[in-house]
């Protein structure tokens, strides 16, 4: 559905998009995960026609993003970043002006608006003018203005930015519902997002992909190491002196420290830690409270590539 | 170029246009002037002709036109709508065009308004009906070229007062082009003359309908309204 080959993009000197290559599939929910600055809404712009590329090529729906544009237009849906909106018109005249700027029928814009204003939650404020709305509202707006047209791909700028919790979920929720019908490629940097809402996600840093995967085989494969939360009846300088001189252990930190107990977390390269903790506690006389071996988060994989 | 986003975005402008408060005010300060320079020297000449209203127009215009164009695109790149608009199936040639005929939607409701006046000569005396109809061809030229200029002005900046000022500079420029004619040596003087506005607007408006004339209008229009469309280009694709 989205096919980009070695698309770059240069700003000047600056290269905010460096020999990128991926590819959507139809029904598929990618989301493009980056720290600010990483050249997602660069991406996002040259694959919605805004911008055009430095080099490289990229389809959309089997149309050229250079030669057809108009015709990836109007089989696109695209939320920008900022969300920007005619704030002198009303919601539901910003909508059917948007309609009928697609090309749409007024026989058939008048359903479409009724179904994505109950969609997309925008009954109580059809007729306000949208400078008076909420963020969230704003949002909402954008987004019915996107799923208008019933796109075959939807193109979602950092869509639940700036918008409170109950808003982000509602957002998702959408997305969700949405994403049973259409191919969905978002960005953001909310990874409980891409974690939650996304089949795939691409993680892009200084304008390189540097990890394609879903959410689960990301952190399995990404995660290097081992962590093991413990928790002993011990002296906490000594605990950590002794934990620290096992074989693999890389790093002891102390998590917390209250009366004859300690929390501590262990990471080692590779190796399991458990069967030496519990040899080193029987040989101590140190009971042990709780051994937990931690999962690592998408957020982890996330610092681990982006942290320069 | 297809016709119909043109028209459907010249339409939703302007509805924009009439329902900002500006341009009430800009058009209230433009019947109030035309009114003025038209009824008071009327009665003094006892002519039945639209000189005393016709005259100052060209002035006129060099600040009203820029004034309701300057937000045209200046908006746009602001407020960031123009990524909006761009990503939708419509060409930037069809977006500029859109722009400018809702420009001249407006200006031509504005001049509409002072048909009164040529109805009113009717009444108080036998004016010539080919040289007022000459006359409004020239308005409509004028409007035409003015609004091409505003259009331009607008593409240039994010800001509207800067907009503004730009627009105004250019249209002021070609109307004070006949005048400093008058202080350039004989070659530079027909040159700079044919440039100016005036000389062009006096023929049409007393009557004489030349093709020169009008093919000015046509390519200074043309000219800025592609100035303008290079500038709408070259800010998307930057």
């Amino acid at each position: 559905m989205i096919n980009v080959s070695q698309l770059t993009k240069t700003y000047g000197a600056t290269l905010a998009l460096d020999h990128v290559t991926f590819a959507v599939q139809p029904g598929e929910v990618v989301g493009l995960l980056g720290p600010n600055g990483a050249g997602k809404t660069t991406m996002l712009k040259m694959l919605t026609g805004y911008l055009p590329p430095t080099e490289g090529s990229a389809r959309v729906a089997n149309f050229d993003i250079l030669d057809q544009s108009l015709a990836v237009r109007q089989r696109i849906g695209y939320l920008p970043e900022t969300n920007p909106l005619y704030e002198d018109l009303a919601v539901y005249e910003s909508l059917e002006w948007t309609a009928r700027l697609r090309g749409m029928a007024p026989s058939m814009y008048a359903g479409a608006i009724r179904k994505v204003i109950g969609e997309c939650g925008l009954d109580s404020v059809v007729g306000k003018d949208i400078a008076h709305l909420s963020k969230g509202f704003r949002q909402r707006v954008g987004l019915a203005q996107a799923i208008l047209h019933d796109p075959e791909i939807l193109i979602l700028d950092e869509p639940t930015s700036g918008l409170d919790p109950n808003q982000q979920l509602e957002v998702r929720q959408l997305i969700q519902t949405l994403k049973q019908k259409k191919t969905v490629l978002l960005s953001t940097h909310i990874l409980s997002e891409a974690q939650t809402a996304c089949d795939r996600v691409l993680i892009i840093h200084k304008g390189k992909i540097v990890a394609d995967g879903t959410p689960d085989l990301l952190r399995q494969t990404l995660s290097k190491g081992q962590r093991l939360l413990l928790e002993l009846k011990a002296p906490a300088a000594d605990a950590r002196e002794t934990l620290a001189r096992l074989p693999g252990v890389e790093r002891v930190s102390v998590q917390k420290e209250s009366g004859a107990q300690v929390t501590v977390m262990l990471e080692s390269a590779e190796t399991d830690l458990r069967e030496a903790v519990f040899e080193l506690a029987v040989q101590k006389h140190w009971p042990i409270l709780q051994m937990t071996p931690e999962t690592f988060s998408l957020e982890d994989v996330f610092r681990q590539l982006t942290i320069s | 170029m297809r016709k119909r986003p043109v028209f459907v975005l010249a339409r939703k402008e302007l509805v924009m246009m009439i329902n900002a408060p500006a341009t009430y005010v800009i058009a209230v300060v433009f019947l109030l002037i035309n009114g003025w320079l038209f009824v008071s020297p009327l009665f003094q000449m006892n002519q039945s002709t639209l000189d005393s209203f016709l005259r100052p127009l060209p002035l006129i215009f060099t600040f009203l036109i820029p004034a309701l164009t300057m937000r045209a695109f200046s908006e746009e790149f602001k407020s960031g709508t123009i990524e909006v608009l761009a990503t939708l199936p419509i060409e930037d040639v069809e977006i500029v065009l859109g722009k400018y005929l809702a420009a001249l939607g407006l200006i031509g409701m504005l001049v509409a308004c002072t048909l009164f006046y040529p109805l009113v000569l009717f009444f108080v005396g036998r004016p010539d009906p080919g040289q007022l109809i000459g006359a409004y061809v020239s308005i409509v030229c004028l409007a035409a070229f003015f609004a091409a200029i505003g259009l331009w002005a607008s593409a240039f900046t994010r800001n509207q007062v800067v907009a503004f000022i730009v627009g105004f500079f250019v249209c002021f420029l070609f109307f004070l082009m006949d005048r400093v004619a008058d202080f350039l040596p004989g070659v530079f003087s027909g040159f700079v003359r044919g440039l100016g506005i005036e000389t062009h607007f006096d023929a049409l408006a007393r009557g004489v309908l030349d093709t020169r004339d009008l093919l000015y209008w046509a390519s200074g229009t043309f000219f800025f309204l592609a100035a303008c469309l290079t500038i709408v280009q070259s800010k998307k694709w930057r």
